[in-house]
């Protein structure tokens, strides 16, 4: 009797209950992150430049009968001229507008009709406006002939590309990116769901929601005090921004805690893996944070970048060329070329003659190094000729050295780095001192082991590894480590692995210690032998140990740069010291943020495959 | 003499061999660093010997001369004597401090420890977290995590830049500590999460019998457990951030006062123009790696001190 009183009376209270209130708040809170999100977006001055078009030229000191149209360039009019085609010999420079660079430019064509000059001063080389400074126009099959001399042409517009829907898109990508405003739309989404699902009374909900505005109140507060704090130009703007989120959320966090009180206002219970998955994302949160701060722009704007042909210190126009720039650095081709056809080759492909097959070889590929193909590699397999040949050969040169740099140095790694932490994970007096000696490579400084192996590789008689190797008698005569294209890669491996075998040692000594010595006990007493006890308890123990070892060795491995560039010094590339070699000596900032890319997708493809195979992610 | 015994015996000096060929493997480059930091600048490209034929601490010097009365200077001192002939007069003059190697050292202490101080914080936590809950979402972050550090750092120097400069940490060894994760937290993340879930599951379900809190089962009971792996990552963390170049060069390039280490030891220039100080460079390695080694050495015991203590009975 009494329970069924007590129900009444609470669905009576539930009618009225402070639940509603929080469920609207909610629903207030998601349209709080949309204002929010637009009001970033519609706030931001770079991003609005892109939709403006606000081109003014203006020309002054025009030769007589000429005219300008102010919007659109047009020059036009009548001149005492012959009619034809007219060279303007400009001396103009173009201005960066933030760096205040200056690119000098040498000529332009300017066409002028039949009856009347009509020209736009475009830049031959982009296609796009550019400020002129001065403009003499000569005839230039009657040297001296000039038509105009000095007339001053400026383009008055932020950068005259107008409104169109790719710069919007490409200056969308730049300003926000895609997960800053995915994230805080989810969060808005999230929201009045939440609001919704707290209408009808969800426990589990309840309990989410009053987690996620705890630290949507604490995002908020930070960024506020920030915004005090620093007082910049756009600290106003931010305050602003985030004022309502840090209010809302704030009042959100406050009104759960109080339902931590009452959760018997709500329908449900919570299990024990809900409460879990709670614990495990609060835990992540600082990761979270830092991912969000520090990782997340630049590796996004990596990728949008690599869909650009944004250049350095230039101020040519960045467009969105789609998928160009990893056409140019994967395209690859392979082509037979039948040597029987060419009665000019019967040696075609062998050695003794090497000037016919060359000349009919560069035949066969005749059509296609008009796209941009360079031959890469020739062999011959079942008396069938092929040529590889790619668009970009030093970027697949530096693949291939990448890969079998990182096969060779991960797998010795792997083997010597477990052979050493068995070693010295065993019981013997000095074992301490031995720990630390086997972590001196690693500990010295990457920018100076490279000059020290320099100096150990010395191909003359300063070069310690020589002497020794001569003195031995292991080699006839001083081999050039680091100039002989067969040794080279050796090398380089040699130098990894002794420099990085002791992280890899390390990471398996400490697995090694959590194995229970219980196993090897009961292992002993079974009578198994010490080998087989390796094989079948000590290795696959260690497996998770050795899946993160190699995922992070490789990592480093494919990213490999300072060994190839302070070594070989460009002689050949890896592909991150091409992927330098691109950015700083061509400054070609959307071509090299591709080659990042392919990078991070091979890295990508390894760790799944570690992953899957040694299986760090089952329980 | 039984055959026992000798097969035991056999095994110990075979074992010893062993130990002599990994030191010698591991230290012979080291070993020819100091060699090369003992020579002088004419001796550097003569026939390599073992040996220096005449040992010089000019090198070390200007790296360890600090002008001072204490009883570190005055050891130095003693030994170094820190006094060069000055070229001109032909007088017995103090050496010049190499002031920006001394502050170089000090920038990486720090920031190579907050920066572990963080990794091994956040990271334990994310790692308890993916290691011993089973959640919706856990591989997603795991990789997302990784993704941090997939890029060459050279293709997302010029993204952090514009997050260092917007938060006015350009130039600052601030802007280190913020990017520093970068490279230590995954490797953190990855690390532990393998350790955690090596970890058996009883100990955790013992706690959570007698009410303890997923939080509180984690801090109090599996934290001390993983001990041995915090080391070793908190080691191999540090190392990294005080090894790191490419970074402290683009962000503290423009204030003396920030510069790491590594940026120090890399714009020595030599006494003879255009010629690389190759020696001075050695000498100063061989002082910024002895400061690691004694890290090390303190630390090395905690490396296997782990389960085998008996955690788990029965």
């Amino acid at each position: 009797m009494a329970d069924g009183g007590g129900q009444v009376e609470e669905r009576e209270f539930l009618d009225t209950s402070p639940v509603n209130y929080v469920s609207a708040l909610f629903i207030i809170l998601g349209v709080v992150a949309f204002l929010f999100l637009i009001s970033l977006i519609t706030s931001n001055e770079s991003f609005q430049a892109a939709f403006e078009d606000n081109l003014f030229y203006q020309a002054d000191n025009l030769p007589d009968g000429l005219e300008i149209d102010p919007s659109n360039g047009l020059i036009s009019g009548e001149i005492d001229a012959e009619p034809g085609t007219y060279r303007v010999t400009v001396n103009v420079s173009r201005f960066g507008a933030e760096q205040g660079l200056e690119f000098p430019f040498t000529s332009f064509n300017w066409i002028v009709a039949e009856d009347e000059a009509n020209a736009q001063v475009v830049d031959a080389g982009s296609g796009q406006f550019v400020e002129v400074n001065s403009v003499s126009i000569t005839n230039p099959g009657d040297q001296g002939n000039v038509i105009g001399e000095n007339v001053l042409l400026q383009v008055d517009a932020n950068d005259g590309r107008g409104a169109q829907f790719g710069s919007i898109f490409l200056s969308f990508l730049q300003n926000f990116g895609i997960v800053i405003p995915s994230l805080i739309l989810g969060v808005g989404i999230y929201c009045i769901r939440m609001g919704i699902k707290l209408y009808r009374r969800n426990l589990i909900t309840a309990l989410w929601a009053r987690q996620l505005m705890m630290w949507l109140f604490i995002a908020g507060a930070v960024l506020m005090i920030d915004g005090f704090l620093s007082g910049g130009e756009n600290s106003g703007g931010l305050i602003l921004a985030v004022a309502p989120w840090a209010f809302f959320t704030g009042v959100a966090w406050f009104t759960m805690q109080w339902l931590g009180k009452n959760e018997h206002l709500f329908v449900g219970a919570e299990s024990i893996t809900s409460r879990q998955t709670r614990t495990a994302w609060n835990l992540l949160v600082p990761s979270i944070i830092i991912l969000i701060l520090v990782a997340l722009q630049p590796l996004e704007q990596t990728f949008i970048a690599s869909l650009t042909n944004e250049r350095f210190a230039s101020s040519q126009e960045i467009e969105f060329v789609g998928l160009d720039n990893y056409t140019q650095l994967l395209g690859i081709r392979l082509d037979t070329f039948p040597c029987y056809d060419d009665p000019n080759a019967p040696d075609c492909g062998g050695e003794d003659d090497v000037e016919s097959p060359r000349r009919y070889y560069r035949n066969t590929i005749e059509n296609y190094t008009e796209w941009g193909y360079r031959p890469l590699n020739e062999f011959s397999i079942l008396g069938a000729d092929y040529v590889l040949s790619a668009r970009d050969t030093d970027f697949i040169d530096s693949i291939g050295n990448t890969m079998l740099f990182s096969v060779l140095s991960v797998s010795a790694e792997l083997v010597l780095g477990l052979f050493i932490a068995m070693v010295v994970s065993s019981n013997f007096s000095g074992r301490g001192l031995m720990r630390t000696a086997m972590l001196v490579p690693w500990a010295i400084p990457t920018v100076v082991s490279a000059r020290l192996w320099e100096v150990i590789l010395r191909d003359n008689q300063s070069g310690i590894l020589n002497v020794a190797l001569l003195n031995t008698g292991l080699i006839d005569s001083s081999q050039s480590w680091l100039t002989n294209p067969d040794l080279q890669i050796i090398s380089m491996v040699f130098v990894d692995v002794w420099k990085t075998t002791p992280f890899m040692a390390l990471l398996l000594l400490a697995g090694l210690g959590t194995i229970p010595s219980d196993v090897y006990e009961a292992a002993d007493v079974d009578g198994a032998s010490k080998v087989r006890q390796f094989f079948s308890m000590t290795l696959p123990l260690l497996r998770p140990t050795i899946a993160v070892a190699l995922v992070f060795r490789t990592l480093d491995a494919v990213r490999v740069f300072d060994v190839f560039q302070v070594l070989l010094g460009g002689s050949r590339f890896s592909m991150a010291s091409y992927n330098y070699e691109v950015l700083v000596q061509r400054q070609e900032f959307g071509y090299a943020s591709a080659v990042g890319v392919v990078i991070f997708v091979i890295i990508l493809l390894f760790t799944v495959g570690y992953v899957r195979l040694l299986g760090v992610e089952n329980n | 003499m039984t055959g026992k015994e000798f097969r035991n015996l056999a095994g110990r000096a075979g074992f010893w061999v062993l130990i002599l060929i990994i030191l010698f493997y591991v230290l012979f480059p080291f070993y020819w660093a100091l060699v090369t930091s003992a020579k002088s600048e004419s001796e550097l490209f003569d026939r390599a010997e073992m040996l220096p034929s005449e040992p010089t601490g000019r090198n070390y010097q200007p790296l360890l001369c600090f002008d001072d009365d204490n009883f570190v200077a005055n050891t130095i001192t003693s030994v170094l004597d820190c006094t060069v002939e000055d070229a001109e007069t032909g007088e017995e003059v103090q050496v010049p401090f190499n002031d920006g190697f001394f502050t170089g050292l000090q920038n990486s202490a720090l920031v190579s420890f907050i920066s572990v101080a963080i990794a091994l914080v956040t990271g334990s936590f994310a790692a308890y977290a993916l290691g011993r809950i089973d959640f919706p979402g856990r591989t997603m972050m795991l990789y997302a995590i990784l993704a941090m550090t997939m890029f060459p750092q050279i293709s997302i120097l010029s993204g952090l830049f514009n997050i260092v400069s917007d938060v006015g940490a350009f130039g600052s060894v601030n802007s280190l500590i913020l990017t520093y994760p970068l490279l230590t937290l995954p490797f953190t993340v990855w690390t532990l999460t393998s350790f955690f879930q090596g970890l058996p599951g009883e100990i955790e379900q013992a706690a959570l019998v007698d009410g303890a809190t997923a939080f509180q089962t984690f801090w109090m009971i599996l934290l001390p457990l993983t001990a041995p792996a915090l080391v070793t990552t908190g080691l191999l963390a540090f190392i990294a951030a005080w090894n790191e170049y490419l970074f402290a060069l683009t962000f503290t390039t423009v204030n003396p006062e920030a510069k790491t280490v590594t940026v120090a030891i890399a714009q020595f220039s030599g006494s003879v123009a255009r010629q690389e100080p190759i020696a001075e460079i050695m000498a100063a390695s061989i002082v910024v790696t002895i400061p690691l080694l004694l890290l090390v050495l303190v630390f090395q015991s905690r490396i296997t001190a782990g389960l085998t203590a008996g955690a788990v009975k029965g």
